[in-house]
């Protein structure tokens, strides 16, 4: 499939909570290329973004989270139709990928927690689908409507003052197998539910459940903010998305949504 | 005393105590050894009845022990598949004495016997031919099915240590074996996995003699965890599926459950911590004329064993006094939301840092 013309950019909307800042941080940096896509975010943090649901194909703010939803925006977008884009990318957005493998890891490790691929993949789906996010994505990508990539809430970061301790060589290869099964049932879950899904690259993790302290927000260890990440990570996770609609092509304007009806 | 009859209590006459009563009136067939009391740690095992004691437990506030529960995340229909739930560790069903043996002895025992190696595949799936129907479509490889296995040993060693009543019901005297290791599969090779091959597989019914020498195998491979453990057996009422024997299925199913239930007798009648619940007689019996069985005249329905159990906890009252129950929610304490907030400011902080400025 050819590459986009240069002037018909894809249209990538970015949706999530807080994590947003990184991203927006890497842009405004100028650490990515964003050339040859149209970027527009769309989200609310925490206590605003429980308050943004999806009705009848649509996310609409509640009227207390639309000013921040606006804030975000910066277009004057105050609902979201996926299908005003060519991509739909979830950020974040409460799907907390690094509790499910610290669940997956605690019980494995137990005498007998053994679970099989089977049901390991039951119980991701069963996870996934508890976060209202993640059903949103699974819907839109049901509909048609976009595109749908998501990366998940990143991993928390390494601190060294939360008890996290790094992992010896042979509990970090005990570690590593489980969140690698972790990982990849998640992404087979997403998959089947039309969803692309990136999974954080280890070059940002560190024993298995933690994003490396170089990619934490900035002073992240003395205000106890283990939870966002700085622009260097933003960067990356763009590149990973971009990486993700190069390997799999999708052309500006409602491609998606033509070819998914088509089906 | 004119006779040894006269002066019994009206329980020990057909007449006082079953022809003359209404069938849902007939109790007081069970004179318990030891009291099962809520609070202690019970652990079930054996055959597909034993499953409906387990619950009929846990409903009751009782203290059954899940020695390797179901994942979170999991529905309840998803447990039921992967036979979650069901027993005290994920065994499937225990049919005969043979095969508690080979369970105990696995968990317990040093060495790996010999039979412990064999493995069922199809279409690049593996079956554990100890249960074959744990994972409805098999494990991926060996190493996931022999992980999946020690996790489930490991689990009987906890249900076997931390038990104070181990409920074992009686399935089967039929079953099939490998003829040179002497294995004894779950089910026939071939009927639900696996592949049935003549010269490797034989038909085995087990005598009298046999289960009772696997029963104190068991159980003594059980004593030996734990001396204060009391037994309490039990014989599944539900009527053969099939028989390999030859015999009419009706009489393979009376010849069965005679030999287990003669068995469990005897060993009930032989020490003071092993006793029998009699729910075969409380489901099988003439006087209940089959009301308890489904239109397919095998499963029990849940008025059954509804039945079963209310006898069982009203014979251990007659017996002990009523039970204190815990309460459900006893001990709990209310979630700490502290931690949520503060993270909502920092979110807020990092989206209007990001945001705010342009």
């Amino acid at each position: 499939m050819p590459s986009p013309p240069a002037d018909k950019a894809i249209r990538i909307c970015i949706y999530g909570d807080s994590h947003l800042g990184c991203l927006k941080q890497a842009l405004d940096q100028g650490l990515v290329d964003p050339r040859g896509y149209d970027i527009e975010f769309w989200g609310a943090d925490g206590p605003y973004f429980r308050q943004l649901r999806l009705q009848d194909g649509v996310i609409r703010p509640d009227p207390e989270a639309e000013e921040r939803v606006l804030l975000v925006n910066g277009r004057g977008r105050k609902f979201l139709r996926p299908g005003d884009f060519d991509v739909m990318f979830f950020m974040g957005a409460r799907l907390r990928a690094g509790e499910f493998l610290e669940f997956l890891r605690r019980r494995m490790s137990r005498s007998n927690g053994f679970l099989s691929r089977a049901v390991v993949m039951r119980v991701a789906r069963g996870w996934a689908n508890r976060t209202r996010s993640y059903r949103y994505a699974g819907e839109i990508a049901r509909s048609g409507a976009a595109r749908v990539v998501y990366f998940p809430t990143p991993l928390p970061t390494f601190s060294g003052r939360d008890g996290a301790t790094q992992p010896g060589p042979q509990e970090a290869g005990r570690c590593g197998d489980v969140v690698a099964l972790g990982w990849s049932s998640l992404s087979e879950v997403a998959g089947s539910d039309g969803i692309d899904f990136i999974r954080q690259p280890d070059a940002t993790v560190t024993g298995g459940l933690r994003t490396r302290a170089e990619f934490g927000c900035a002073g992240f260890a003395e205000a106890g903010d283990l939870v966002h990440k700085n622009a260097r990570f933003g960067a990356i996770v763009l590149e990973q998305l971009f990486g993700v609609l190069e390997a799999a092509p999708v052309r500006a304007g409602a491609q998606h949504r033509r070819a998914a009806a088509a089906n | 005393m004119t006779n040894p009859y006269a002066g019994l209590p009206e329980a020990a006459f057909y007449r006082t105590a079953v022809a003359d009563r209404e069938p849902m009136q007939i109790g007081g067939l069970w004179k318990p050894k030891f009291p099962i009391r809520p609070h202690h740690a019970i652990v079930t095992a054996g055959s597909c009845f034993a499953q409906h004691i387990g619950r009929a437990l846990l409903k009751n506030g009782y203290r059954w022990l899940d020695c390797e529960p179901a994942p979170r995340f999991l529905s309840a229909k998803e447990r039921q598949e992967f036979s979650y739930g069901i027993f005290s560790f994920r065994t499937g069903n225990i049919y005969t004495a043979k095969m508690l043996l080979q369970w105990l002895t696995l968990a317990f025992e040093e060495a790996t016997p010999r039979w412990a190696g064999e493995y069922w595949e199809s279409d690049g799936r593996y079956f554990d031919p100890l249960r074959p129907r744990i994972e409805p479509d098999g494990f991926e490889s060996i190493d996931e099915l022999e992980m999946s296995r020690q996790a489930t040993l490991a689990a009987i060693r906890t249900a076997v240590e931390k038990a104070q009543v181990f409920v074992f019901t009686m399935g089967l005297t039929e079953s099939w074996r490998n003829r040179d290791s002497g294995l004894e599969y779950a089910m026939c090779p071939g009927t639900g996995a696996g592949q049935f091959d003549a010269s490797r597989h034989e038909f085995h019914n087990h005598s009298f003699a046999e289960i009772l020498k696997d029963m104190r195998q068991a159980l003594a491979i059980m004593r030996a965890v734990s001396r204060r453990q009391k037994v309490l057996l039990t014989v599944s009422p539900v009527p053969l599926t099939a028989t390999a024997s030859g015999e009419h299925v009706l009489n393979a199913t009376s010849h069965s459950k005679s030999i287990l239930r003669a068995v469990a007798g005897q060993l009930a009648s032989s020490r003071k911590d092993i006793d029998y619940f009699p729910s075969y007689e409380l489901i099988s019996s003439p006087p209940f004329r089959g009301r308890f069985f489904a239109d397919n005249q095998r499963s029990v329905l849940p008025e059954g064993v509804d039945f079963v159990m209310r006898n069982f906890f009203a014979d251990q009252q007659a017996r002990f006094g009523a039970p204190v129950r815990r309460s459900p929610g006893a001990g709990r304490r209310p979630r700490r939301r502290m931690a949520g907030r503060a993270e909502d400011v920092r979110c807020e902080e990092e989206l209007l840092d990001a945001f705010a400025s342009r």
